[in-house]
């Protein structure tokens, strides 16, 4: 997990600073040659949180695209099109994996640590309101609260991720390894959007096929320029 | 595995990383590609599972029924400048202005750091059949 953090180009610290929270989406396959090693990151960046100033919120969001001849059990089309969406957004010419995306703003290679740091630095130059999210497991729904100051306009989703995950993959390029996977996305729900001055909005979110494990992770986003613009997370 | 991912250079992702052309005679067309620095090209090898050969298809199926293409060597997975040998069996005439071919390809990629989608490409040849 160090070499991880080297690949960040961060230190460990121990000194206690305010956090901003960031969005930190990968977009992976199972599939896909490329995107264990992005996995890896991922998970390096959930479990060691290596950026003092920065609560890194992330999500492993499994695109379809790789699904030729053998499923990947995490993808779905909604992924494939968030994807496609952010591609528009932030005019490239199309998609790929692993990618990640910093806080809707920016992009780069999956596994390119140093990149996905400077990206989370420039990140964080921008200030985001604080939002208040619980969540609780209550008669086979996820009952959740989202509540937040200002950004009207702008667009609620929460996503019902799995902490951990491992598959044995059996075909592809992938063939024979055991991949693990972090915070990965089972169900994203568009729960309202942002007007006037507070936000707060309880709903009752069905309950994915997850076993035991798993986060509630709310944010607002720009529809426009897919910003996120505030971003909390509650594990149960 | 953590020394080699320290290791590797970071490139920026290219999302089109294969360029193809075609030519060729009433007899046999070549289609060739180049494929970008450190990419690699699945190719009509690839088995089963996983990423998608790579797949050719003549549109004007009155003139070419059926085509066998060959690759230069039964790899998986090829790299640099690669040319696929196409031989043609027309079973009509050309006609006098000549014969537009078709083809249309679906191919997937990757790099050591990125997989791209899979991919489709029209490509299209005029025979004369003064060239035989």
């Amino acid at each position: 997990m160090k070499f991880l953090l080297l690949m960040l180009g961060l230190c460990l610290c121990s000194q206690a600073q305010p956090r901003t929270p960031i969005l930190v989406e990968l977009f992976t396959a199972e599939g896909c040659g490329a995107c264990p090693p992005a996995d890896e990151l991922i998970t390096a960046i959930d479990q060691i949180q290596p950026i003092p100033t920065a609560n890194l919120i992330v999500l492993s969001e499994h695109v379809t695209y790789w699904d030729t001849s053998s499923r990947d059990r995490f993808a779905s089309t909604a992924l494939t099109n968030r994807q496609l969406g952010y591609a528009k957004l932030l005019k490239i010419e199309g998609v790929y994996t692993p990618q990640l995306i910093i806080d809707g703003q920016y992009e780069c290679t999956g596994g390119n640590g140093p990149e996905a740091k400077r990206l989370i630095l420039e990140a964080l130059k921008q200030p985001k309101p604080q939002m208040e999210i619980t969540a609780n497991r209550i008669n086979g729904k996820i009952k959740t609260n989202v509540s937040f100051f200002g950004l009207s306009g702008a667009t609620v989703l929460v996503a019902i991720a799995e902490n951990l995950a491992e598959t044995k993959v059996s075909k592809g390029e992938n063939a024979g390894k055991t991949l693990k996977h972090t915070a990965v996305v089972r169900a994203l729900h568009t729960i309202g959007t942002a007007e006037g001055l507070r936000f707060d909005t309880t709903v009752d979110l069905p309950m994915p096929p997850i076993v035991d494990n798993f986060r509630v992770v709310a944010f607002v986003q720009d529809s426009k320029t897919g910003r996120i613009l505030a971003v909390a997370q509650s594990k149960l | 595995m953590f020394y080699s991912l320290l290791l590797l250079a970071y490139f920026a992702p290219n999302l089109n990383p294969v360029q193809w052309t075609l030519t060729g005679t009433p007899k046999q067309l070549v289609l060739h590609a180049s494929i970008s620095e450190h990419y690699k090209l699945y190719s009509l090898t690839k088995p089963k599972g996983g990423p998608i050969p790579l797949e050719i298809k003549f549109r004007e199926t009155n003139y070419v029924p059926a085509i066998h293409p060959t690759q230069p060597n039964p790899a998986h997975q090829l790299s640099g400048e690669v040319d696929f040998t196409i031989p043609l069996k027309l079973i009509k005439p050309i006609p006098a202005e000549g014969l537009q071919l078709h083809v249309d390809l679906r191919y997937q990629s990757c790099s050591d750091q990125i997989c791209l989608p899979p991919t489709r490409r029209e490509l299209e040849v005029t025979l004369h059949s003064a060239s035989h």
